[in-house]
Order: C-alpha cells, then structure tokens, then sequence
C-alpha cells in the first residue's frame, strides 16, 4: 500500500475515453427522440391492436408488443417526452428557484439569511419521496402533480448550494473592487456573483436530471402520474407488472432507457464537474 | 452535551410540526371541499352535511387545525376509508413488518459497503477500484422498481428459487408474536423451517433496497477512506512498520468513521423512501404497501399518516446519529452547536 496520490474523488479520467462519448450519444439519441417521436417511431403509439399481443422481440417489434398490441419500441419513443421532459421541467424550475431564494439569502442580513436557511434545513428533515407522495396524492393524480410534488422537495438543494456559493463569491476581490467603486448591490448581484454561480448550478442540473427521472418514473409506477395510454416510461413499468413474468421485454426496456438516460446525464455532469475542478 | 441534545429535540421537533402543517394544508386547503372528498362520489348531501359535521369541517380554519394538531398529539391519524379502521391501529399492524425489512436492508447495507469501500481504497485506481466504480454509477440510475421486478423475473420466473412476494408462506404456520419480526420470532418458538422461510421471503425486498443505496454508500465511504489515508500519521504509522491491515482498521477506520457516519444518515432518507416501492413490488404487508392500497382507492389519510411516522422515524434516526459523533470521535464533544 502505497500513499495515494489519487484524488478521493472518482473522476472520469479513465472511462472518458469510452464511456463520455457513448453518454453524448445516449443524449443525442434521446434529443431525437423528443423532437422526432413521428419520423423515429415505426408505430402508433396509441392505436390497440389485439392480434399482436405480447408479441416477442421481431424485426417489425424490435422491443416487441405489449397487452395491447402496441409496439413498446414506439411508445419509448413517444414516452421520453413525457418523463425525460417532466423531468427537464422539476430540475430546471427547482434551479430557477433555489438560486433566486439562495442569491437572496446569501446577500440578506445575517437574522434573514438565518431564517431562510432554517426552512431550507427543514426540508432535509424529510424523508424526501415520502413527502413527494403525499403531495402528489393530496393534489391528484396527473404528470403536473408529480412535477409539483418534486419541485417542492427538489429547490432546497439549490437554494443550500447557491448560497454557499455566494458567501464565497462575496468575498473575493473582484466583487470587493465593485463595490469600493460603488456598484449597487443589486448590480453586483447580477453582473458579478450570479454568473459565476451559474457555472456550478450547470453541474448540478445536469447530474438531477438523471435523479429527477428515476423519482418521476417511481411516483408514476406508483400510480401518482400519468394516465394510461400515455407511454410514460414508469407508467409502462406498472403497466407491465402482470404480464412481465411471461413478456420479458416489455418489463426489461423501458428500464433499460430510465437506466441509460439517468447514467448518461450523471456521466456528463461528471465531465463536467471535473472540467470545471480542472 | 445535554443543551446540544435539547436543541437537537427541539430541532426534531419543528420538523414534525412543520409536516403536520403542511399534511394539513394537503388535506383541507388543496381539495375543494374535504367533506365531499370524504364521503365519496356517490353520497348524497346529506351524508356530505353529516360527515361535515363530524370531522369539524364546518369550523373556522384556525380551529380545525388546532383540534388537528391536539389529535395528533395524541397519536390520532384519522380514520380510514378502506379498512373502517382508525389509522393508528392500521399502522401498528403494519409497523413490524416494515421495520423487519428496514432493519435486516440496513444491516446489509452497512456490512457490504463497508467492506466494499475497504477494497477499492485499498488500491485506489486499481481494477477491483474501477470495476466497483463502475457498478456503483450503474446502480444510480438503476430505478428501484424496475430493479425489483427483474430481480423477481429471474429468481422467481426464471429460476423459482425465491418467492414472488409477502413476507410469509401462506401454508406455513406463522410462529407467536413476540418482537414482531418474524425471524426473531421464529426463533424464538424454534422453528427453523419458519426462519428460513421468512429469510427467504426477505431476500429479494432487502436486496433491492440494498444494491440502490450501496451505489452512494460506497461512493461516499470510500472517498472518506482515501482521503484518511493520505493523511500524515498514516505515512508515520507506515515508516514504523504497522501492517497494512493494523493500520487500516486501527487508525484508518476510526478518523473515517464520521463521514461514514453523516453518510449513511443521509442513506436512511432514501431508505424510507424505497421501501414503499419495494413493499408494493413484493407485496410486502407494510405500512408503505398499506399507504399505497390506500390512495389506489382515494382514501388519502393514510398516506399523510406514513408521511408523519416516517417523518417521525427519520428525526429519531437523525437524532441517534447525532449523539453516535462523539461516541466515534471524542474531538466532537466540543463542536456541540
């Protein structure tokens, strides 16, 4: 045992050479997938057709069929925009929101910084996904509801981040310079701190991205989100349960793309991330 | 240490109050008209009118979340549309049941990270290192759901080793009620078939909740263990000759154990959160697969019931972690506030 020189930290040195390139194109993928479900989907998504039920993987069904007859490869295609763009919307809104409620705090007087953080700290008392799901369960069914629910438990880490961020920032020179020349606090808030605060933000947002759709697709799985037919990803996992001890691809792909997508996102915020400690 | 542990109760405190207020607002405020709610679709006003009447909902708000918060002060959740039962009693009956599953995923979960982290810090950037690395950002974004139902596809479907689900055969007869868990009970009347039985029951939901966390455990322990081992007193311990192991457990592990610590903390909240998904998947008789049979049938009060307890639960957790600091680390004493 020799003394590390390894920084604690696992970075993506290694598996960059491979393993970066393939989240990039995972991401592309999906990209098409959301702005060209029609061209990309062979099949309705929508439209039952009985005679070929739970049909196995073919060269017509690539993912092969579900109790409907529809084809699970189209729905997945249909599917990303509802789940990957629920997802999208909670972390880029919880973003929004904990770096104005973190800006704010962080620039306060020190009782109203306290205050502020003290309701950011209550939230981490939570067992968070339980208290998504009595939201989500108390507004009502529906994909808006599970957004809500998530947003609500998902703008604390933000706020927590972001405040740290402008404590530091604060402090250096630059932003001392502004103010000895008598920039308005506002001003320096806007020009000076937030654009270096965002920077991190970016990192963050991507790898919740990945977080934010495996907890939509579980609230749904649970019955919380979208209806059925919509093709929402863990609405077709509940929608597979009786029939996945026979129909193995009708359970295995749709997890296959939550587990891809969220790897890819988590992947890319790492480059990022090192990038940025680089 | 005694004023650090009234402010840490305090504290677990708030955060109760602060779910029942907002669990209240859920129940009262966010629904159009709660009484409606409760009666169901097809009642008729005058059923609407009585069950007004009785839960208080013709009331001025202030009191109704006043004579809210005293029923729960008194361990009162509301009634239950579904079972006809009150809440609380539900909840007893499904509680062990829970707990089981939480405290064997746990134990699990502690033993296997561990030792996982002691493996890929010992040669950081080795191949045990990268390939446990490897597993652990899979297991992230593995949904725990879909983790469940293929773990029931091929121990089950595949291979029938292992049982779809419940926490129990039913043709077996199921030992006395003693603590509540079912192996310890089984034990306890010295039923060996019983124990096996239920362990193999709480295979596969203790596995799934495991592998999930195991992702970020790892991480995270093996981070702290690095980070020791680069410190000074290592390299002197090193240069006296210690054995690599006397080092890692002697005086490794014990400056690694506070980050260990905080984050396995941070572990039980997602723990809380899975199990209810593992519950529902393997049909485990819990109180997360009680809630979830529940809202299936618009009956909501159950749901804010688990939100409350697991809330409850977590602020114990927490507060246990809390005192364990300057059990591991004496230097902790101090930093109290």
């Amino acid at each position: 045992m020799s003394i590390s020189t390894q920084p604690a930290r696992w970075t993506i040195t290694r598996p960059k050479g491979v393993l970066l390139p393939l989240a990039l194109l995972v991401l592309a993928i999906l990209a098409a997938f959301t702005l060209l479900p029609g061209v990309i989907a062979p099949h309705d998504p929508i439209a039952l057709a009985m005679a070929d039920r739970l049909k196995p993987p073919s060269l017509t069904h690539i993912f092969g069929t579900d109790e409907g007859g529809r084809d699970v490869f189209s729905r997945i295609v249909y599917g990303t925009r509802y789940s990957l763009g629920v997802a999208i919307a909670i972390v880029f809104a919880s973003a929004l929101f904990g770096v104005i409620y973190g800006a704010i705090s962080g620039m306060a007087r020190r009782g109203i910084d306290n205050l502020m953080m003290r309701i950011v700290d209550l939230f981490f008392g939570f067992p968070a996904l339980v208290l998504a799901l009595a939201v989500a369960a108390s507004i009502g069914r529906g994909l808006d509801s599970v957004a809500l629910s998530l947003a609500i438990i998902w703008w604390p880490g933000y706020a927590r981040l972001v405040r740290g961020e402008v404590l530091r920032l604060r402090e250096r020179p630059h932003v001392e310079a502004a103010r000895a020349l008598g920039v308005s606090e506002m001003t320096i808030l806007r020009r000076h701190i937030i654009p270096f605060v965002v920077q991190e933000v970016n990192v963050r947002v991507t790898t919740d991205i990945g977080y934010a759709l495996v907890a939509v697709t579980a609230l749904s799985f649970l019955g919380l989100g979208a209806n059925s037919p919509t093709p929402e990803w863990g609405l077709l996992i509940r929608d597979s349960r009786p029939y996945f001890g026979s129909a193995w691809w009708y359970l295995v792909f749709p997890g296959t793309m939550i587990m891809l997508t969220a790897t890819a996102f988590s992947l890319i915020g790492d480059a990022l991330a090192s990038r940025r400690a680089a | 240490m005694i004023a650090f542990l009234f402010k840490r109760l305090v504290w677990g405190l708030l955060v109760l109050i602060a779910v029942a207020v907002i669990t209240f607002f859920l129940s009262r405020v966010v629904p159009a008209d709660p009484a409606a709610f409760l009666a169901g679709q097809n009642a008729s006003e005058e059923t609407v009118q009585r069950i007004r009447a009785e839960h208080g909902l013709d009331r001025p708000l202030p009191e109704q979340f006043a004579s809210y918060m005293i029923g729960l002060a008194k361990g009162d959740l509301g009634q239950s549309i579904r079972t006809r039962r009150s809440v609380s009693t539900d909840l007893k009956q499904y509680l062990p049941a829970t707990l089981e599953l939480l405290t064997f995923s746990f134990v699990l979960y502690l033993a296997i990270s561990f030792s996982l982290a002691v493996l890929a810090a010992r040669h950081p950037g080795g191949t045990v290192d990268g390939t446990i690395r490897l597993i652990t950002m899979i297991g992230t974004g593995i949904p725990v759901f879909w983790l469940g139902m293929t773990l029931q596809f091929f121990f089950f479907y595949k291979l029938h080793w292992l049982p779809l689900g419940a926490r129990f055969p039913i043709r077996e007869t199921v030992p006395p009620v003693v603590s509540g868990f079912l192996l310890i009970d089984s034990l306890l009347a010295g039923s060996l078939s019983a124990f096996l039985a239920s362990l193999k029951h709480l295979t596969l939901p203790a596995a799934t909740i495991v592998v999930n966390l195991l992702a970020v455990g790892t991480r995270l322990s093996r981070a702290a263990l690095i980070q020791e081992q680069s410190r000074l007193y290592v390299r002197t311990a090193r240069g006296k000759g210690l054995s690599p192991n006397r080092i890692l457990f002697k005086h490794i592990l014990r400056n690694a154990l506070s980050p260990i610590l905080t984050a396995t903390t941070m572990q039980f909240g997602y723990m809380i959160s899975w199990v209810i998904l593992v519950e529902v998947i393997f049909d485990w008789p819990g109180i997360g697969l009680y809630a979830y049979q529940s809202f299936q049938v618009f009956d909501y009060s159950p749901v804010i019931a688990l939100a409350i307890v697991s809330t409850a639960g977590f602020v114990i957790i927490n507060l246990v972690m809390d005192l364990l600091y300057p059990v591991i680390d004496p230097r902790v004493q101090s930093v109290g506030s």
